[in-house]
């Protein structure tokens, strides 16, 4: 998609894409987007609690307990700036297994989000040695070797990146054969109507007002509302994950709560 | 008729006359009928004896979601033909989750059903522990995937040896096939039936054993069309789970005193089969006995 400038002519043209219900330049998504997440940053449980009623919490333990991860897996974490994932990951791997030698590399592009999930590690008890973290975007994870990670998680994080099939390129690259892919995500589409109505009426009517009154940033809020309508839906998303490269077992995506979020999961096989 | 499934080969009872038609024709198809419902799509018998004729003659709509039926110019066509297929079909296809179940059964005795021999098998294929999320159902997808491949080595091993033996003897014949086929795995087998006994699992494994009884009914040459279809199949999945059961707690050597209970139980079917039959006939004949001399007494019955 494309816009022409005032003069009419194409030769400035740029490429479109949406953020939110708005339509912006390609080129600013990143820094808009960066803004939200700059902003949020301190209360992002709050924001996590206030998307899901609290549930998100089930589901990234879901989401683990579904990749399973063995003794000695290392996982690269994408947009996990909060740092959830990783910790629900080294507390499987400690609980499971006796002596484990797990490793996370926590990836995000916004250094606020990177600051809380690093005291937020800090304060396990895990050794230092077991993660570390990388400021850098998801679309280009330059300084990731290939091959060198058994699986890739990317939690509530992909509906913000601009280009998502570059996301999931990166995915395939970083990933040695055999890798999983897993990526948990609100859905667009839920799949019972009553369920979808209400959850139409508390996103529109509820969060951004709440985010006003808690945040004093109804904004953001908005913003992070409405990026979730603007997501492919499930169908979309999982011939994309095939389109990388990937093998993806069954329909290839999981519906949690009604499709309220699902996690699509492919394999570098 | 757009029922073609490419499911059993022998024909529901239900509708006689469309029954005689289909008998005529090359393949067997029939129709969905109630029992059957959960029946797991797979290969007729007659394909996997002559690929040639699926190759040329499918050309069934409604296919089943396996990987082996949706494109018959597929390169990998014909050898997918020989191998099992995988509870949930990859996409694009690709025989290495079938490989990794193949091989996480060589790891069953020692870890039993569960992720962690599917784990160990992908490593050992040369992936990664975290490859076992290929099956999203952890052992039950490979309790699934060994159900299919033991139904397929029986059907394999079967192929050609039954000739000139009875029906009850080719029954029997391929009970004992089936039973050894379970035997590296029969210390674990416990565990399985327990998962295949939680209500999730259930249509899964009824859909195995209902798959398992036709198949040999087929293989022996039952031919009926009437309710007998129904009880023979009863009758058979009730002896053989019950013959697998003693089986998980048979010590004697050789799984001697199995192979007995198989053949007490065939026996007493048997017998029983024809004492209903003869008490059939006598109920027949007093019922007939009795009306005509009551007819005889000056009693009016519709029809005299």
């Amino acid at each position: 998609r494309i816009i022409r400038n005032d003069k009419g002519d194409n030769h400035t043209a740029e490429p479109v894409t949406h953020f939110g219900f708005r339509e912006v330049p390609e080129k600013e998504k990143e820094n808009l987007v960066g803004q939200v997440f700059a902003n949020v940053a301190s209360k992002y449980d709050l924001m996590n609690d206030l998307m899901s009623l609290g549930v998100h919490r089930l589901w990234k333990n879901y989401f683990i307990n579904s990749l399973a991860p063995g003794p000695d897996t290392k996982l690269i974490d994408v947009a996990g700036g909060s740092g959830d994932i990783a910790i629900s990951f080294l507390k499987y791997c400690h609980k499971t297994y006796a002596s484990p030698s797990p490793h996370v590399t926590v990836v995000d592009i916004n250094q606020s989000m990177l600051s809380v999930a690093s005291s937020r590690l800090e304060s396990l008890p895990y050794p230092k040695a077991e993660y570390d973290l990388l400021l850098s975007n998801a679309e280009s994870l330059s300084s990731v070797p290939s091959d060198s990670f058994d699986a890739y998680t990317i939690a509530f994080g992909i509906r913000n990146c601009t280009h998502i099939s570059r996301v999931l390129s990166e995915a395939y690259r970083v990933l040695k054969p055999g890798g999983r892919f897993m990526c948990l995500e609100f859905a667009p589409k839920q799949s019972l109507a009553i369920i979808e109505k209400l959850y139409d009426i508390y996103s529109f009517d509820v969060i951004p007002v709440i985010g006003q009154v808690i945040a004093q940033d109804r904004d953001s809020y908005q913003y992070l509302v409405e990026s979730i309508r603007r997501f492919p839906q499930q169908e979309q998303l999982a011939e994309m994950v095939k389109k990388a490269g990937f093998v993806v077992m069954g329909k290839g995506w999981t519906d949690l709560s009604f499709g309220v979020s699902a996690i699509h999961e492919g394999f570098k096989i | 008729m757009n029922h073609h499934r490419l499911l059993s080969t022998t024909s529901c009872p239900l509708s006689k006359n469309v029954t005689a038609k289909l008998n005529s024709m090359k393949h067997k198809t029939f129709f969905v009928c109630e029992a059957q419902r959960h029946f797991k799509p797979s290969f007729t018998i007659s394909q996997l004896q002559n690929i040639r004729s699926v190759t040329s003659e499918t050309s069934t709509p409604n296919l089943t979601q396996s990987p082996l039926h949706s494109n018959s110019s597929s390169p990998h066509f014909s050898s997918q033909l020989k191998s099992t297929p995988v509870p949930t079909p990859p996409t694009p296809p690709t025989p290495i989750p079938a490989r990794i179940l193949q091989r996480a059964l060589s790891f069953v005795p020692a870890h039993g059903w569960t992720v962690e021999t599917l784990s160990k098998a992908a490593v050992a294929e040369g992936y990664l522990s975290v490859t076992h999320g290929l099956f999203s159902r952890g052992g039950v997808d490979l309790i699934d995937y060994f159900l299919e491949d033991c139904r397929r080595k029986m059907i394999d091993e079967l192929s050609g040896k039954m000739d000139g033996l009875k029906t009850h003897e080719k029954v029997k014949m391929a009970c004992v096939v089936r039973l050894n086929l379970m035997r590296p795995y029969i210390k674990r087998w416990p565990e399985a039936l327990t998962i295949m006994a939680h209500p999730s699992n259930v249509p899964m494994s009824v859909g195995h054993l209902a798959q398992l009884v036709d198949d040999i009914w087929y293989l022996a040459g039952d031919k009926s069309a009437d309710m007998n279809w129904y009880s023979k199949r009863t009758e058979l999945a009730l002896i053989y789970a019950s013959t697998e059961l003693y089986m998980t707690q048979d010590k004697s050597p050789d799984f001697e005193a199995t192979f007995k209970f198989l053949d007490n139980r065939l026996t007493d079917v048997m017998r029983l089969g024809k004492a209903i039959s003869e008490i059939g006939t006598f109920i027949d004949f007093a019922t007939k006995s009795a009306i005509g001399i009551l007819a005889s007494k000056g009693l009016k019955f519709p029809g005299n």
